[in-house]
């Protein structure tokens, strides 16, 4: 397939920025560390918080800070600016499409982050103690789950990217991400959240970037519950593939490229 | 190039009136008269920066707005804790706030006027920052007066709104209080502007430092929570190595009257001043040696 093409050469592509690898290295250990002291201290004088245990709970934020360069929002998908300067022309004649192409760019990025600093902090965890594997099925879920996260999460961005073309603001959902990260669940499981606020967040996509991979992850989603909750990820996941398609057929019909 | 050309008409700008009479002053003088130029300075600065910001205000204020959404959907994530929770450690929804709070207020005055600091090692890369070395001006001076942010209102107004909030919750809204919040907020600021000034003043002598730099960024973090909560050892560290817990934790323990840290509340401007000038110097020291990147 000619898009994993991207992929590889985004991946490799981080490779050579290797300088500061030690420095991003040590932020997200420090990041690991200020969770875990701070879900002990929560912890502290209480043994379970809506259901979720504190065994669970440190599972699921610490797995979070393991995948967290992997579902980070991706940092240059530039489809503003590449309208506003024009160079959005070079990409629409190509024999590929941009959408899947920044799809599958974005994916070597995140896989790169996953493999430089998530893998490391997941050996320091395993070795201290502080994280178990599930069951071999809880596992395999959660990866497939963490891969339809990561599809979530660019179809996020991009859709937003892509609203730019009609708003023309540079505002877009980088500047609102705190939200996006709120409702998946990313600072606290959403068993956490009021009745209320939990139904919104049940309607947002969001969850499925975090919450449902970590989730299965801490065990917090039991053994009976995975397979559906897999399920509704999967439609969540086509559902925000299909309004990116149909928004960037869309955007492309209307654009006008001034000048060039 | 006109020092002394043009007898009798003096064409310096406005600013820069009587900056040459602190030679014949003695030693206070001399300071004073330095204080008072260098604060003219800034205000012109500050006016041409902020006239640059409102060529686009609506732009401006949308973006604000952003922010403002932004600083307080971290927050709701502490309010919704403690949907939960009655205490985090030893401390309660309220006291949290007022930590959280001052720890984003403290950030975002740093933000706000010392943003171009994080330029400076791409200054250095791109031999930039030789202009700011040659003027007679101070560089970390015109480092930080050359650029106002634009985004960090938002983030302010929610600061400003938490700690409003959370003394109110505490029954600690006296004026009293605010003066202290002011201190240690100004404290906090200096305190994040001396870990990326030590960071950036790397780049004079490695060239790179985006590293140092990042991880000033994630000593952030460390804030916005109890200090106390930490292990020892990295207590340690964000009270005398790095001292981030005075941006935000030891200052607020004055306002809880909490007997045991009230001495390390008190120091908080101290170590502020301190933990300045050690950074200052270290720049000033990197700056000697800086040899320049040669293009």
């Amino acid at each position: 397939m000619k898009y994993l093409t991207y992929t590889r050469a985004e991946f490799l592509r981080g490779m050579r920025y290797r300088a500061n690898y030690w420095a991003t290295l040590t932020s997200s250990l420090i990041m690991t560390l200020i969770q875990w002291y701070l879900w002990t201290a929560v912890y502290r004088h209480t043994d379970s918080i809506a259901g979720v245990g504190f065994s669970s709970m440190l599972s699921y934020s610490l797995m979070g800070r393991v995948a967290s360069g992997f579902l980070a929002e991706p940092a240059n998908l530039r489809i503003g600016p590449r309208v506003r300067q024009g160079t959005i022309v070079h990409d629409l004649v190509k024999p590929t499409d941009l959408h899947y192409q920044l799809l599958f760019q974005s994916l070597g990025s995140a896989l790169f982050r996953l493999v430089s600093t998530g893998l490391p902090l997941l050996l320091v965890l395993l070795a201290a103690g502080r994280i178990r594997f599930p069951g071999a099925g809880a596992t395999v879920a959660f990866v497939l789950s963490l891969f339809m996260g990561y599809i979530t999460v660019f179809s996020t961005s991009f859709l937003s990217g892509v609203l730019t073309f009609y708003t023309k603001s540079g505002v877009g959902i980088d500047h609102l991400y705190t939200l996006v990260e709120f409702f998946s669940g990313m600072y606290v499981p959403l068993q956490f959240f009021p009745g209320w606020l939990r139904a919104v967040a049940e309607r947002l996509p969001f969850k499925a970037i975090h919450y449902i991979p970590m989730a299965i992850w801490s065990g917090m989603t039991g053994p009976g519950e995975v397979a559906p909750a897999i399920l509704s990820q999967v439609a969540w996941t086509a559902l925000m593939v299909l309004l990116c398609r149909a928004v960037w057929f869309g955007a492309v019909r209307h654009l006008t490229v001034q000048g060039g | 190039m006109n020092n002394g050309m043009h007898s009798g008409i003096d064409n310096r700008p406005a600013w820069d009136m009587g900056s040459e009479t602190s030679k014949r002053r003695p030693l206070l003088g001399g300071i004073l008269n330095t204080v008072w130029r260098y604060s003219r300075l800034y205000f012109w600065y500050l006016r041409a920066n902020w006239l640059s910001l409102m060529a686009y205000p609506a732009e401006f204020v949308v973006t604000n707005i952003a922010g403002l959404v932004y600083s307080l959907g971290s927050v709701a994530a502490v309010w919704v804790l403690f949907t939960q929770v009655k205490a985090i450690g030893d401390w309660n929804y309220p006291q949290v706030l007022l930590i959280y709070g001052l720890s984003i207020f403290s950030r975002s005055l740093f933000h706000l006027f010392w943003v171009d600091l994080m330029n400076v090692s791409a200054m250095v890369r791109l031999g930039d920052i030789d202009r700011y070395l040659v003027r007679p001006l101070n560089p970390l001076f015109q480092v930080v007066a050359g650029y106002l942010d634009n985004d960090d209102y938002g983030e302010l107004i929610a600061a400003v709104i938490l700690v409003w909030t959370s003394l109110g919750m505490l029954g600690q809204r006296t004026v009293a209080n605010l003066l202290w919040i002011a201190v240690s907020v100004v404290s906090g600021m200096l305190i994040f502007a001396s870990i990326h000034i030590v960071g950036n003043a790397m780049s004079f002598m490695t060239i790179e430092s985006r590293g140092f730099t990042s991880l000033a960024w994630t000593m952030d973090e460390f804030t916005r929570y109890p200090a106390d909560i930490y292990g020892k050892g990295l207590r340690t560290l964000i009270t005398w190595v790095i001292p981030v817990a005075f941006a935000s934790f030891y200052p607020a323990q004055l306002i809880f009257r909490n007997g045991q840290l009230i001495r390390l509340a008190l120091i908080t401007p101290f170590m502020a001043a301190l933990t300045f000038l050690l950074a200052y110097r270290f720049w000033t020291k990197a700056i000697d040696r800086y040899q320049g990147v040669g293009n």
